[in-house]
C-alpha cells in the first residue's frame, strides 16, 4: 500500500520563489500545487484535500490577510505557514492572530521553510 | 514653390513611415529577446535549483551560467532579494566564480548611466567590497541616480567607515526627506549606533561642533541620530538624549527623542511636565504616548488634563497613557459624567474592546 | 475682394503657424516626456518597492472614492481597492446622496457601525448624515452625505482623511496592485513633491479580474482605438513632457496623490466648476508658487489606472465638451497667472499656453479650416498656403501620433500583438484625417457652453459625476 502524498498548497506571486520552494518540496515527497492569485486560494482549498497552505500575504486580486481571515471564519482546518515581506512586528503578530499557524519573514531559508512547514503537518 | 513644398511633404511621410519600420523593428527585437531570455531562464532555473540543493558542484554550476550577464543579472534578482543564509552565500560563490562579479565591476567602472546604476545595485546586494572606492567616488557624482545608487550599495555593503562620507552626502541633498535620510543610514545597521554615539561625545556632549563638521543646522542632524537610536532601540544612547531633554531646545530635536523613547521604552529619571505642557503640541502628544509605554504614574493629573487638549492627537495618547496606566476607572468617570474629554474616553475604552459604547453610556 | 483674399491669406498663414507651434510643441513634449522615462526607469533599479512594507518609513496615505449611484459595482470596487498592496491605508467611501442603494449595499456587505471618529471640518460641504466604520475591515470608512456633487464629496472625504497624504480615485477606476506603492514613493523621498499624478490607460477590451487588468487587448472599436492613441500622446507622454519642464497643470481625477495639508490650505476642489481636477491643481500651482516655497508636481507613467472610456459618440462628445468647459473654467478661476511674471515659467508660459492653445485652440482651428477651403476654393489651381496647412496641421499630426506609438514601444509596450500596433499605426493616420476636426468641434461647442452659462455659472453646481 502506497503511502498518500502531503498535499502542499503554495500562494506565492512570485514565480521564481514559488517553483524554488516547488522545487525543494517536490524532492522531499510532497504533491505540489501552485496558485497565483488571491482570490483563487480559497476556491483551490475547498475543491481538493490539501494538507498545508504556505500562503504568501501581498497576493493580488485577495490578500493574504483577507484569505486568512476567511479560512478562520468558514473553519476550515488546514495548517497555514505565511511566508512574506512584510517583516515588522505588528505585521507578525496581526498574521499569527488571524490564526498563522507559522510566520516567516522574508528573506528567508528555504531549508528553514521546510522545517517549520514538517513542524505544522505534524502538529 | 508649390514644387519644394510637395517635396517636404513627401520627406516628412518618408519620415513617418520610417518610424513605423522602426516600430515594427522594435517589436521584433523585443518579441526575440523576450524569447531568448525565457528560453535562458528555463535552462538556468534548472542549474540554479539543482546548484541550490547540493545536486550539482559550484564549478558546474558556473559554467553553465556564465553569458548574457544583463540578463542573468534580471534571472537573479528575485532569488537575491527573497533568499538568505546558506542559498545567499552559495549565489555569492557563483556569481564570483562565473565571472559576473568581475564583469559588474568593469561596468561600474566604464558602462554607461545605466549600466553603473544596475552594477550598483547588483554590487551592494552582494556585498562586495571590492567596489567601495568607486562608490565613494560616485558620492560626489551629478548624476543623482548615480549618487543615489551608490549611497544605497554602500549602505548595503554595510562598510561603517563611510558612514560618516555617506552621512555629509545626504545632508548636503537638500531634497531627501528625513525618512529617506534615516532609511538609507539604519541600512548600516545597529553598528552605526556605537559611532553615532562617539561621534556626539566628541563633538557635542561638551562643545557642539556639529553644524561645523556637517554643514546643516544642529537640530537636522541631532534629530536624524536620535530617529536611529530609537529604530534600533539603542538603550546606551538614550544618556545623550536625556541629557539634550532641555524645554528651551529645538523643538524638532524634543519630538524626535521622545519618539525615540517611545521605541526604546527605556524610563528616565527626568521631570517631564514641561512636555507635557510644551507649546508644540507634536512634542505633547509624543510625551504622553511616552508615558503610554513606560506606564509611569507620576503624571496622571497632567495627563487628565491632556484629555481636553485641543489636538485630538494629543488627547489620544493622553486617554491611551491613562488606560495603559490601569487608571480606566477614571475614563469611565468621565464618560459616565460627560466630563470634558469623554468623547475620547469612549474612544479609547471602545477601541480597547474593554466596554461597549453603549454600555458605558448607560452607566 | 483682392483685399478680402489678402486677409484671408494672412489668416491661412496664422492657422499654418498654429500648428505648427501646437503639433511641434508636443512633438517636443514627447521626446522630452520619452527620456524622461529613461531616467526614471535607471532610477528604479535603486528601489525596491517591497521594502517599504519593510520599513517604518513609509507614509499612510487616505483614499478617498466620491460614489454616486453605483449600487452595482461598489462593493467588488471597493473590496479590490482594499486589496491593494501598501503598508498603511485607509479607504474613505463618500456616498454623495446617491438615490439608489448605494449606501445599503456598502452597510450590508462591510458590515458597517457608526464611528465614532472624530474629525474637523476644514472644508465646507453639504450636509453629512453620517459617518461609519467597517467591522469587518478596519480600514474602511464611509461617509453618507448629502448631494453635492463631486468636488464636493472629495472634499467631505479630505475632512474625514486622518493621513497626510490623501489619494483620490474614481469608483470605477482599476489601479495595478503596485500602483499605490509606486506613485507615493517620491513623496517618502523628496520632500519638495507635493502631488503626484498616474497614467490613465484604456481599459477597454481588456481581460479584468477582481480589479486587475490582467491582459491588455486594443478594443475592435475605432472611437476606443483613436482614444487609446489620444490618451498615449496626451495623457501619458504629454503630460510626463510637461512635468519633466516642472510645468503640469492637470492631475486626473481617476488617480492622483496629494499632500492633505496643501490641499486643506488651497481650500479643497471648487465646486463651483466641472473640472475641478484641473482646477484643483492650477489653484496648488497658484498657491504654492505665491508663498514662494520650492515645490514639485510630479508624474509617473508606471503606476498605472485604467478606465472604460466612451464607446459611443454622443458620450464622447459630451465628455469632451464637459472637459473643455472644465478647462476654461479652470483657467479663467485662475486668471492671476496669465502672463503674470511673479509666477515664472508658469505665469510667463505654460499658462497662457493652456490658454491660447488648449482652451482657445478650437476656435483658431475652425476658422483654419475655414479659411484653407475658402482659399482652395478661391484660387485656382493648389495654392502652396494649403499644403503648407496639410504639412502642418495633417501631417506633423500623423507624425506626432507616431511617434508616440514608437516611444510606446520603446517603453511600456502594453500591446503585445504587432497586428495591433499596425492598427494603431493605421488609426494615426485616420485619426488626422476626421477625428480630429471632429473632436475640435466639440471642444468649440464646450466653449459656447461656457461662455453662455456664465451668466448663472454661480449658481450651477454639479449634481452627477458624469461617468462615461
Amino acid at each position: 500500500m502506497k503511502e498518500k502524498k502531503d498535499k502542499i498548497l503554495i500562494a506565492e506571486d512570485d514565480q521564481s520563489i514559488s517553483r524554488l520552494i516547488a522545487y525543494k518540496f517536490k524532492k522531499e515527497d510532497y504533491e505540489i500545487k501552485i496558485i497565483e492569485e488571491g482570490d483563487k486560494v480559497l476556491e483551490e482549498i475547498n475543491s481538493d484535500d490539501y494538507d498545508a497552505l504556505i500562503l504568501d500575504l501581498m497576493l493580488p486580486v485577495l490578500d493574504g490577510m483577507q484569505i486568512l481571515k476567511k479560512i478562520r471564519e468558514e473553519n476550515i482546518k488546514i495548517p497555514v505557514l505565511v511566508l512574506s515581506a512584510k517583516s515588522q512586528e505588528e505585521d507578525i503578530l496581526q498574521g499569527l492572530n488571524a490564526g498563522a499557524d507559522d510566520y516567516l519573514t522574508k528573506p528567508f531559508r528555504p531549508d528553514e521553510l521546510l522545517l517549520r512547514l514538517k513542524k505544522i503537518l505534524v502538529d | 514653390m508649390l514644387k519644394y513644398l510637395y517635396y517636404f511633404s513627401s520627406a516628412l511621410f518618408l519620415l513617418i513611415m520610417t518610424i513605423v519600420l522602426i516600430i515594427i523593428t522594435y517589436h521584433l527585437l523585443h518579441k526575440r529577446r523576450t524569447k531568448i531570455f525565457k528560453q535562458k531562464k528555463e535552462e538556468w532555473e534548472k542549474f540554479l535549483f539543482q546548484y541550490l540543493d547540493d545536486d550539482l558542484k559550484l564549478e558546474e554550476a558556473a559554467a553553465e551560467m556564465n553569458d548574457s550577464y544583463f540578463y542573468l543579472y534580471d534571472f537573479l534578482k528575485p532569488y537575491l532579494k527573497n533568499l538568505k543564509g546558506n542559498d545567499f552565500e552559495k549565489l555569492k560563490k557563483l556569481t564570483k566564480t562565473n565571472k559576473m562579479v568581475d564583469f559588474f565591476l568593469q561596468k561600474l567602472e566604464k558602462g554607461n548611466r545605466e549600466e553603473k546604476i544596475k552594477a550598483a545595485a547588483f554590487l551592494g546586494k552582494l556585498g562586495e567590497k571590492r567596489a567601495l572606492p568607486l562608490f565613494k567616488e560616485y558620492l560626489n557624482s551629478n548624476d543623482k541616480n548615480l549618487m543615489t545608487a551608490s549611497i544605497w550599495a554602500i549602505a548595503d555593503i554595510g562598510e561603517q567607515e563611510l558612514f560618516f562620507e555617506v552621512l555629509k552626502t545626504v545632508l548636503k541633498e537638500s531634497s531627501f526627506t528625513f525618512e529617506a535620510l534615516t532609511e538609507i543610514l539604519i541600512r548600516f545597521g545597529e553598528e552605526s549606533c556605537y559611532q553615532i554615539k562617539k561621534f556626539l561625545e566628541n563633538n557635542f556632549s561638551e562643545e557642539n561642533n556639529l553644524e561645523e563638521i556637517l554643514g546643516v543646522p544642529d537640530y537636522q542632524s541631532l534629530s536624524l541620530f536620535f530617529d536611529i537610536f530609537g529604530y534600533f532601540r539603542f538603550v546606551p544612547g538614550v544618556e545623550i538624549m536625556v541629557s539634550t531633554l532641555d524645554s528651551e531646545y529645538n523643538e524638532e530635536v524634543l519630538i524626535h527623542i521622545f519618539k525615540a523613547l517611545v521605541k526604546i521604552e527605556y524610563p528616565i529619571a527626568k521631570d517631564l511636565t514641561p512636555y507635557l505642557n510644551h507649546n508644540s503640541w507634536v512634542v505633547r502628544s509624543q510625551t504622553a504616548r511616552y508615558l503610554a509605554k513606560i506606564k509611569n504614574n507620576d503624571y496622571l493629573l497632567e495627563l487628565k488634563k491632556l484629555l481636553t487638549d485641543e489636538k485630538w492627537w494629543v488627547r489620544y495618547y493622553a486617554a491611551l497613557a491613562i488606560f495603559k496606566l490601569g487608571k480606566e476607572e477614571v475614563l469611565i468617570d468621565i464618560v459616565k459624567n460627560k466630563r470634558p474629554g469623554y468623547e475620547m474616553g469612549i474612544y479609547i475604552l471602545d477601541q480597547a474592546g474593554d466596554l461597549k459604547v453603549g454600555e458605558v453610556e448607560s452607566g | 475682394m483682392d483685399n478680402f483674399y489678402y486677409i484671408l491669406l494672412i489668416f491661412d498663414y496664422f492657422a499654418v503657424l498654429y500648428f505648427f507651434l501646437v503639433n511641434g510643441t508636443y512633438l517636443f513634449l514627447n521626446i522630452k516626456a520619452f527620456f524622461s522615462i529613461k531616467k526614471y526607469w535607471s532610477a528604479r533599479e535603486t528601489i525596491e518597492f517591497e521594502n517599504m512594507f519593510q520599513s517604518e518609513f513609509y507614509k499612510p496615505v487616505s483614499i478617498i472614492i466620491p460614489a454616486y449611484n453605483e449600487e452595482l459595482t461598489i462593493v467588488d470596487n471597493i473590496i479590490s481597492i482594499l486589496s491593494l498592496q501598501y503598508p498603511e491605508y485607509e479607504v474613505v467611501v463618500v456616498n454623495d446622496g446617491s438615490k439608489d442603494n448605494t449606501i445599503d449595499e456598502l452597510k450590508a456587505k462591510f458590515n458597517l457601525v457608526i464611528s465614532s471618529r472624530s474629525y474637523r471640518k476644514d472644508l465646507e460641504t453639504q450636509q453629512v448624515r453620517e459617518v461609519y466604520d467597517s467591522a469587518d475591515y478596519p480600514n474602511l470608512v464611509v461617509v453618507d452625505k448629502e448631494n453635492g456633487g463631486k468636488a464636493d464629496a472629495l472634499n467631505a472625504g479630505i475632512n474625514i482623511s486622518q493621513f497626510p497624504l490623501v489619494c483620490n480615485i474614481d469608483a470605477d477606476s482599476l489601479i495595478d496592485d503596485h500602483a499605490l506603492l509606486k506613485i507615493i514613493e517620491p513623496f517618502s523621498k523628496d520632500w519638495r513633491v507635493v502631488a503626484a499624478g498616474g497614467t490613465i490607460r484604456v481599459a477597454n477590451n481588456c481581460d479584468i479580474r477582481g480589479g486587475q487588468v490582467k491582459k491588455v487587448r486594443l478594443s475592435k472599436k475605432s472611437i476606443v482605438r483613436i482614444q487609446v492613441l489620444e490618451y498615449l500622446r496626451a495623457f501619458l507622454f504629454g503630460r510626463v513632457g510637461w512635468a519633466a519642464l516642472d510645468s503640469l497643470l492637470i492631475i486626473s481625477g481617476a488617480f492622483g496623490v496629494f499632500k492633505r495639508k496643501h490641499l486643506i490650505k488651497a481650500g479643497g476642489y471648487s465646486t463651483d466648476t466641472v473640472g475641478e481636477d484641473m482646477e484643483l491643481v492650477l489653484k496648488l500651482n497658484r498657491k504654492l508658487k505665491k508663498s514662494g516655497r520650492e515645490y514639485r508636481v510630479v508624474f509617473f507613467p508606471d503606476p498605472v489606472c485604467w478606465t472604460q472610456v466612451p464607446e459611443d459618440f454622443q458620450t464622447l462628445s459630451n465628455q469632451r465638451r464637459r472637459w473643455q468647459r472644465g478647462l476654461g473654467q479652470s483657467l479663467l478661476m485662475n486668471k492671476e497667472l496669465f502672463f503674470n511674471i511673479d509666477y515664472g515659467l508658469l505665469g510667463v508660459f505654460t499658462y497662457p499656453f493652456y490658454f491660447f492653445v488648449e482652451f482657445l485652440g478650437p476656435v483658431v482651428e475652425i476658422l483654419g479650416y475655414l479659411a484653407i477651403f475658402l482659399t482652395i476654393f478661391m484660387h485656382s489651381g493648389v495654392p502652396s498656403v494649403a499644403v503648407l496647412f496639410f504639412i502642418t496641421a495633417i501631417l506633423m499630426g500623423i507624425l506626432l501620433s507616431v511617434t508616440s506609438l514608437l516611444f510606446e514601444e520603446m517603453t511600456f509596450h502594453k500591446y503585445e500583438k504587432l497586428s495591433e500596433k499596425l492598427t494603431l499605426v493605421l488609426y494615426a493616420f485616420l485619426e488626422n484625417l476626421g477625428y480630429k476636426q471632429l473632436h475640435t468641434i466639440w471642444r468649440l461647442r464646450g466653449i459656447i457652453d461656457l461662455i453662455l452659462k456664465k451668466k448663472s455659472w454661480g449658481s450651477q453646481k454639479r449634481k452627477n459625476f458624469t461617468n462615461n
